[in-house]
């Protein structure tokens, strides 16, 4: 049963044909071109295939496609702006060498990214709670960790300027 | 694990009536987060051929803690939105800790908490906090509305009282005693062989007389052992009228373990889950009943400020 389905990814909107049982990061891999997404265990233990749905990290590899329509969907993709460039997230996982084969590493930014939004100050300790369900076969965490704890810095810097401006 | 799913038929319904009825013209299966149900239908081991998804039924996402009123949780309410709530931190503390540690975190975004007890999947950890909570089903179905105490909720694995086509519209736990707490633990590592069983989880609500000296109502419950949450009536009867002591607890937790079988024939696995039981039994009561001592509610601690500052 074909339907066509309208997602609302990165502030874009995509019109698209699926199926009931296709899932959201085929979606978004297969559909809408956005490989950033990607997909290891297919089976929600992994983080791999994080995105945000309404800001909040999910496992696409679980999610039905149909239930995440009309539902505010950000992508690896949608963090990086032609303005400016990568985020400062992106740029501290680029400084702090925290991706080696970089398979886990867009799941990983998603997850981060929804953690500094919701709490922009985090201690290490929290960061790495919340980045507990993304697995990375390759860093030792180590330099992940150090690369969030570096875009918190800063982020913190550049909002105490533009506080002073 | 088969990377795609099988084709199935696909229904949204506005309206409990219409799930019902379309459960019953089409057989289908009742859908919420997915977490359990694509999972099981990637290995294919369940080859539903219609869902009924119930995400766009009105009604279905109420959710409130109270101290007096109890705890509500609509069948479409995700586990992580009990996280940023007080009263669910404070006097629903077992299912807000069984929540808090969800593994990976990600799944509380996804998976609703009726469709975790509806599961009735050994391991699962809500079904043993809400069990120490006294948690109930309540249903519709074709002959009308139901309540299914949890602890008659489940039959077997992936088997629960449900009949065909009943719909869980909510989870409900009733408000706990005055001055009580509760509590949920688990002990979880990676399996290192297949007879290595995993995970055991535990959860206990005790509460207090008046004075806060001696014990006078226990659940302790015991999950991930048998395929499904128990509760153990000695131990709980031995807590009542006591005062607490870590002795007490210690012997509650052996009281268990008489009762506990093995659930496999390696020596040593019995060995070490029954080493673990006990620690984790003995350390979930006596956190429970520390909190049921030192309980402080927020309204408490609000009306001290008024007073403080009048
Ligand atoms: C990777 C992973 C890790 C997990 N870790 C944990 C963990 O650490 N601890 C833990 O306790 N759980 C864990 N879970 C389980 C998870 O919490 C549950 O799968 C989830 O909460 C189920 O809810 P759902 O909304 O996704 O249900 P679904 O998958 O949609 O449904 C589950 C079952 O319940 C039925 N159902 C759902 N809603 C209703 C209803 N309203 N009426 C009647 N039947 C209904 C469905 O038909 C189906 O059979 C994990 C799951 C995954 C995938
Ligand atoms: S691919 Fe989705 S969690 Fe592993
Ligand atoms: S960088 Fe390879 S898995 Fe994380």
């Amino acid at each position: 049963m074909k339907t066509i389905a309208t997602f609302h990814v990165n502030g874009q909107e995509y019109d698209t044909v699926i199926e009931p049982h296709m899932v959201l990061a085929d979606i978004l891999r297969d559909n809408l071109n956005l490989t950033g997404t990607k997909r290891a265990c297919s089976g929600g233990n992994c983080g791999a295939c994080t995105v945000l749905v309404n800001g909040r990290p999910t496992c696409s590899c679980i999610t039905l496609g149909m239930l995440a329509r009309d539902k505010d969907i950000e992508t690896v993709e949608g963090l990086a702006s032609t303005k400016n460039g990568l985020s400062t997230l992106q740029t501290a996982f680029v400084q702090n060498n925290a991706a080696q084969c970089g398979f886990c590493t867009s799941g990983m930014l998603m997850t981060a990214e929804a953690l500094l939004r919701e709490n922009p100050q985090p201690t290490r300790q929290e960061v790495k709670i919340a980045i507990s369900g993304n697995i990375c076969r390759c860093t030792g965490y180590i330099k992940i960790v150090d690369a969030i704890m570096e875009a918190v810095s800063t982020l913190q810097t550049i909002n105490n300027h533009n506080e002073k401006a | 694990m088969g990377r795609v799913l099988l084709p199935f038929d696909y229904y949204e319904p506005q309206s409990i009536s219409d799930a019902i009825q379309l459960s019953r013209d089409s057989f289908g299966t009742y859908l919420a987060g997915g977490c359990t149900l694509v999972p099981a239908l990637r290995r294919r081991e369940r080859r539903d051929s219609c869902l009924i998804s119930i995400n766009k039924i009105e009604g279905l996402n109420e959710f409130y803690a109270h101290p007096k009123k109890g705890l509500t949780v609509g069948a479409r309410v995700h586990a992580a939105t009990l996280l940023p709530d007080i009263w669910a931190g404070k006097r629903f503390a077992a299912l807000h800790e069984a929540i808090e540690q969800l593994y990976p975190p990600h799944i509380g975004n996804m998976g609703s908490i009726v469709g975790n007890l509806c599961s009735a999947i050994p391991y699962y950890d809500l079904p043993t906090a809400a069990m120490a909570l006294n948690a109930e089903i309540h249903t519709t179905g074709l002959n009308g509305k139901r309540i299914i105490p949890l602890e008659s909720f489940y039959l077997d694995t992936s088997k629960n009282a449900l009949h065909d086509h009943e719909l869980a519209t909510h989870a409900f736990c009733p408000p706990p005693q005055p001055d009580s707490g509760s509590c949920f633990k688990k002990i979880y590592r990676s399996r290192r062989t297949t007879y290595d069983s995993h995970k055991i989880n535990a959860a206990a609500s005790i509460a207090f007389d008046q004075d806060r000296q001696k014990i006078q109502y226990a659940r302790i419950v015991l999950g991930s052992w048998y395929f499904r949450p128990h509760r153990y009536q000695k131990a709980e009867d031995l807590l009542k009228n006591q005062v607490p002591s870590f002795d007490l607890f210690t012997e509650a937790a052996s009281i268990v373990l008489e009762d506990l079988k093995p659930i496999t024939d390696m020596e040593w696995v019995e060995k070490t889950r029954f080493a673990q039981a006990k620690v984790l039994l003995r350390d979930t009561i006596a956190q429970a009943a520390s909190r049921a001592k030192s309980r402080q509610d927020p309204f408490e601690d609000a009306s001290q400020i008024i007073q403080n500052t009048k």
